[in-house]
């Protein structure tokens, strides 16, 4: 494999369809982080992901994944990444050994020593059906597949959404095991923030198939905080300083983008630091005057 | 490609085995119901009727391990519900290309089909052994014709359900197209076919037999294009519906 900066590199990917359009996507995954991939459901975070795999062909744009050209190296740059989805894709008639023969013979750096050491860690049967397992120990079996042919890239839609919060925290433990190889990096869609705020670097934002906001997590946690005030109070805050506003009965919330400025601007407000969850939330509602 | 063709292996074994199963316990019940047309209640029947029901029980065991395996070497229900199926979407991640999935799938049919036909051809032998056909040049160019013929219709019937992502859909169109090719050959050779004439079932089976000599390269032809077909169909479809 050869060196590269950045495990994935999108830029100006666009994929028009009837009603939606990913429209001029760009942001870059750097080699040995993790990027969390955030946005309601319809946003284009599965569009996106499929166009990196190349499950549908973009309508413009490139991609780079390790530091080649996706589509003239397909079949090179597919040894080297794997992919998680929501659900297990394997027929349901395989065995966890089953598994192992079949990909053994499909990937050349397929290790069985791996597999089955991630097997005997998340305590998997290796002869039962996999369509008998249960849903956490499918996403496992899953993960389990996918670390074992030396991937240098995980890509993950939506692979911790339905798992209970035990699973959950093992599967990331998992995955900060795997991302202390600095070769290694993971492109991680979902829902669940709190997942991401945990163990993501970065964090791309979607929506309506645009991005709204790429960069480092901590940044972003540092930098945008919530003016906590009255309806009264909403009217001294300039609308030029924030993105949005949710109003409840007990009176506003201002979403700021630079609290340090915000404090020093409005210094009788009550600014808090907030969360992934709600920073996507007030920039969803960018476009609107108020929200609740 | 060989984890490819583990997966074919290991989601047919059953069901390649409970057919080895079937086709056995089959050659062993035809074996009989021929045995009775010489020892059994069988031989009293009428002397015509008991020919025509000799005939279309012998062509039924010569032939029928073929059409068991040929259904079982396409069978576009298995691969529409995986090209749809989650399977797919993970498939287009690891390094699989359509063409390989494709040349696997048509390896696997000629895996299949030669099992058929070897099960044809020794039970064309057993059948020899107790004299009731010869196992000669004739009766072996016919399996193989057979087996051509199978071979292709389920390969294009299996073009079509891929064509048209559905296994009904594709029904539909077979059958027109089939009508269509069947009237086809009544207007356009009206004249050659044994119209009004009184015909036995198994008259086209012995005819076929009787041809043997101009039927193989035919049979040939026929065996050898199905699983290109199959390779080259399967390949631009999957190849387009992948775009």
């Amino acid at each position: 494999m050869c060196e590269f900066e950045n495990a994935i590199e999108i830029k100006d990917l666009t994929k028009k369809y009837d009603g939606f359009t990913l429209d001029h996507i760009s942001f870059h995954v750097p080699k040995g982080t993790i990027m969390g991939f955030i946005g309601q459901n319809g946003a284009g975070k599965t569009t996106t992901i499929k166009a990196i795999l190349n499950i549908i062909k973009a309508d413009s744009g490139s991609i780079q994944l390790l530091g080649r050209d996706w589509i003239e190296n397909e079949a090179e740059v597919k040894e080297y990444m794997a992919a998680v989805f929501d659900e297990l894709p394997f027929h349901d008639k395989f065995t966890a050994n089953a598994l192992n023969i079949m990909f053994k013979g499909m990937y050349h750096n397929w290790s069985e020593e791996t597999f089955f050491t991630y097997l005997d860690r998340f305590q998997l049967p290796r002869k039962k059906q996999i369509g008998k397992l249960s849903k956490g120990m499918k996403m496992k079996l899953q993960i389990a597949t996918a670390l074992s042919h030396g991937a240098r890239l995980l890509i993950m839609d939506e692979a911790t959404t339905g798992l209970d919060p035990v699973v959950r925290s093992e599967m990331l433990d998992v995955f900060r095991e795997y991302i202390q190889d600095e070769n290694n990096s993971i492109l991680m869609s979902s829902h669940i923030t709190s997942d991401l705020e945990k163990i993501a670097d970065s964090v791309t934002f979607i929506d309506k198939g645009q991005i709204l906001l790429s960069g480092n997590k901590d940044e972003l946690l540092e930098r945008h905080a919530l003016i906590k005030c009255t309806r009264e109070e909403l009217k001294q805050i300039a609308e030029t300083d924030y993105i949005s506003v949710r109003v409840s009965d007990f009176g506003a919330e201002v979403m700021v983008t630079d609290r340090e400025a915000a404090g020093k601007k409005y210094p009788g407000f009550l600014i808090e630091g907030t969360t992934l969850e709600e920073i996507m939330l007030f920039y969803v509602n960018k476009g609107k005057k108020e929200f609740t | 490609m060989k984890g490819l063709l583990y997966k074919e292996y290991y989601l047919n074994r059953r069901l390649i085995m409970m057919e080895l199963t079937g086709v056995i316990a089959m050659a062993g019940f035809l074996i009989l119901v021929l045995l009775s047309f010489r020892y059994g209640n069988l031989r009293f029947l009428e002397e015509g009727t008991r020919m025509d029901f000799f005939q279309m029980a012998l062509l039924s065991a010569k032939y029928f391990p073929i059409f068991s395996f040929a259904s079982m070497a396409a069978p576009p229900e298995a691969v529409l519900s995986e090209i749809n199926g989650k399977w797919e979407r993970f498939r287009l991640s690891t390094p699989v290309t359509s063409w390989k999935f494709a040349s696997v799938k048509s390896l696997f049919q000629i895996i299949l089909l030669a099992i058929g036909l070897t099960c044809s051809l020794l039970f064309l032998g057993i059948l020899s052994v107790f004299g009731f056909t010869d196992f000669d040049r004739n009766a072996v160019v016919g399996t193989l014709f057979v087996f051509g013929a199978l071979l292709l219709f389920t390969t294009f019937f299996q073009m079509l359900t891929l064509f048209f992502r559905s296994l009904d859909k594709a029904g539909v169109a077979l059958s027109v197209i089939l009508t269509f090719l069947l009237v086809g050959v009544f207007v356009l050779a009206a004249d050659k076919l044994p119209l009004g004439q009184d015909m036995s079932l198994s008259a086209p089976g012995l005819a076929l037999e009787q041809k043997a000599g101009a039927c193989l390269p035919v049979a040939l032809l026929m065996i050898a294009a199905a699983p290109l077909l199959n390779l080259i169909g399967m390949g631009t479809l999957l190849r387009r519906r992948e775009k």
